[in-house]
């Protein structure tokens, strides 16, 4: 089974939110609960900082799917794999 | 690009520019030996070397060749020795363990201008949850080889209602990257027939017709309900 993490370049990102509205788990999340916290969001934005947030326990984690990466003005964000057996 | 994997004198190659991750490899290997990578930033950063849309477990693999066999898109190849096995010399083609699959080769044009060959020898159904259909996402749009799939832009006129994904029926090869690369699982393709003829052996294709069938991702979703 593979994990992704998101990485993201301190340096450029400007805490714009952008990452956090696309990506689409953070949207499924939303259905069951109105807001989002560390315990189901996988990106989300603390100091104005962009940090994702993989939780080994849970079942919706980041999918992959690149729509944050494509979205970020900054190109700040790379996907990196770790694999996990 | 290739992406090249070794073991002893037996490679399995797959070929990115032709990789479209619909996961029909994942869901045939009998000893689950592939397994489903990071779909959409794939097909999206074509030029990532280390992100493939299918992950390989050398381990695993018994290099039986149905992968390559099925794959709609004539992505993988079996090597040996550093020579290309043919379809015809595969083990299990061969000696008739699997069915002759009927197929029509037909040309694609992907939404991005990707020219493709596919084979299409399955028949589905396609449909869309847009409840759960996180709208905007476009990564079905991106991911679909044939181009049976568009996000349509917004209506001038504010109060006109647009669907989030218009799927052309016609168009569809049935291949299930949609529903593979879809985060939410939103996108629902139900395989309903396998066009095949002549011999094959019940052991083996039988339990891989299931497998073939049962599209991995979008039952993830109904597992969470429970």
């Amino acid at each position: 089974m593979q994990v992704y993490r998101l990485m993201v370049n301190r340096n450029i990102c400007t805490g714009c939110n952008v990452c956090v509205v696309s990506c689409p788990i953070n949207f499924d999340q939303l259905k069951h609960k109105s807001y989002l916290t560390e315990e189901n969001a996988v990106i989300l934005v603390k100091n104005g900082i962009a940090y994702d947030i993989y939780k080994d326990e849970r079942k919706a984690n980041c999918d992959g799917c690149g729509v944050c990466i494509k979205a970020c003005p900054q190109s700040a964000i790379k996907l990196e794999i770790i694999e996990v057996k | 690009m290739k992406v090249q994997f070794l073991t002893e004198s037996l490679e399995l190659m797959l070929n990115r520019e032709k990789c479209v991750g619909c996961g029909t490899c994942a869901r045939v290997c009998p000893k689950d030996a592939i397994s489903r990578g990071p779909v959409g930033t794939s097909r999206r950063f074509p030029t990532l070397e280390d992100i493939i849309p299918e992950v390989y477990d050398p381990e695993a693999c018994v290099f039986c060749g149905t992968c390559v066999y099925m794959c709609p898109f004539s992505a993988l190849t079996l090597k040996k020795d550093g020579e290309v096995v043919e379809l015809d010399n595969i083990q299990i083609i061969k000696e008739h363990v699997v069915p002759k699959l009927e197929f029509e080769a037909k040309k694609l044009v992907a939404n991005d201008g990707v020219e493709r060959v596919a084979k299409q020898y399955t028949v589905a159904e396609i449909s869309i949850v847009d409840e759960e259909c996180a709208g905007g996402c476009q990564t079905c749009a991106d991911v679909c080889p044939s181009g049976a799939i568009t996000v349509p832009p917004k209506s001038d006129k504010g109060w006109e209602t647009v669907p989030n994904v218009v799927v052309d029926p016609d168009k569809c090869i049935a291949c299930g990257a949609c529903d593979n690369g879809c985060p939410t699982g939103a996108v629902k393709l139900k395989i309903t027939d396998v066009k095949t003829s002549g011999e094959f052996s019940e052991l083996f294709w039988i339990p891989l017709l299931e497998r073939i069938k049962t599209l991995r991702w979008s039952e993830v979703p109904e597992e969470k309900e429970e």
